[in-house]
């Protein structure tokens, strides 16, 4: 195994262990846990098992797995800056209000 | 005129009381919206018998000065309010200023400070800089744009209606004065300069750069 895969694996069950512990806090939905350990998952057979790799490569005609993994993160993360920006506005929104209120009407 | 002063105050406790002092012998229409302070602000408001609004968080300039201003026309029946910093750098004996100003029946009195030698070069580049960027934009001239110290009537208030909590609120309000269509002066204010010095940073004027495209939108 290479030095590459032990760190995958490790950073995979790494990330499994979280998101089990913030699942039995509660603070993470069930559908949502689901998601997330089915995502690592995959990534856990791609790493272990090279012939998934080269079926990912030529459905995407790209020469390196690399490549995939790049692009989808990118995806991953833009789609996640957005959401966690609009949340982030609503609870600031939301804050405001609160605040503004309960100072005006004491 | 039923004219209300409004303060802002975040940390001030060490200048706020010999504001008040002053401005407190010229008018008891007075209103300190404490932003979350950590330390004696509010304290040192009450002790002086003026009615402060309190925010259990620091939710920013502009998130005050909305309360401040809310309550004055809302549950004060002000007709105008004129707004100070909480830090002792405007001169109470300007007041009468924005007063006869708004008697004269303008909706907006802008204060504007001395870029004088007390100023840091830095922050007059800033003003400055902010001032030619919003001329070039929307065809108004706002000479000192970060000034705290500002009035406008019920109705002005009304189409200012800012969105910006934090300290970019000023720079939203020249935005949407150059907007508008409504009537403003400027005035010339003295200022007393101590260690609590505003002006732009370049943090603000990033944060602001951000946000113009947006308010050249909204």
């Amino acid at each position: 195994m290479l030095g590459i895969q032990i760190l995958s694996i490790t950073f995979i069950f790494l990330m499994l262990y979280v998101i089990r512990i913030h699942y039995k806090k509660g603070e993470l939905p069930k559908v949502e846990a689901i998601f997330w350990t089915l995502i690592l998952l995959i990534v856990g057979i791609m790493v272990m098992v090279e012939q998934s790799a080269n079926y990912i490569r030529s459905l995407f005609s790209v020469t390196r797995l690399t490549d995939v993994i790049v692009i989808f993160s990118l995806m991953g993360v833009f789609v996640l800056m957005i959401e966690s920006r609009i949340q982030i506005n609503k609870l600031r929104t939301k804050l405001d209000k609160l605040v503004r209120d309960r100072a005006m009407d004491n | 005129m039923k004219t209300v002063i409004v303060v802002p105050a975040y940390n001030e406790s060490r200048y706020i009381g010999r504001f008040l002092d002053q401005l407190l012998l010229i008018t008891s229409e007075v209103i300190v919206v404490d932003d979350g302070s950590s330390d004696q602000t509010k304290k040192v408001v009450e002790q002086r018998g003026v009615q402060c609004l309190s925010h259990m968080v620091n939710l920013g300039k502009g998130a005050a000065l909305k309360t401040g201003c809310d309550y004055a026309f809302k549950k004060m029946g002000a007709e105008a309010v004129i707004i100070m910093d909480g830090d002792d750098q405007h001169a109470v004996s300007d007041l009468k200023l924005f007063k006869r100003e708004l008697e004269r029946g303008t909706q907006v009195v802008l204060g504007v400070r001395q870029m004088d030698a007390k100023m840091p070069l830095m922050r007059i580049l800033g003003n400055k800089g902010m001032s030619i960027l919003i001329n070039l934009l929307f065809g108004h001239y706002i000479a000192d744009i970060p000034s705290g110290f500002k009035a406008f009537t019920k109705s002005a208030y009304r189409q200012l209606s800012w969105h910006s909590s934090g300290y970019e609120v000023e720079t939203e309000i020249a935005v949407r004065i150059a907007k508008s269509k409504l009537s403003y002066v400027e005035v010339p204010i003295s200022t007393v300069y101590h260690d609590k010095d505003y002006g732009f940073n370049l943090l603000d004027a990033g944060r602001i750069l951000v946000k113009l495209p947006y308010w050249l939108w909204k």
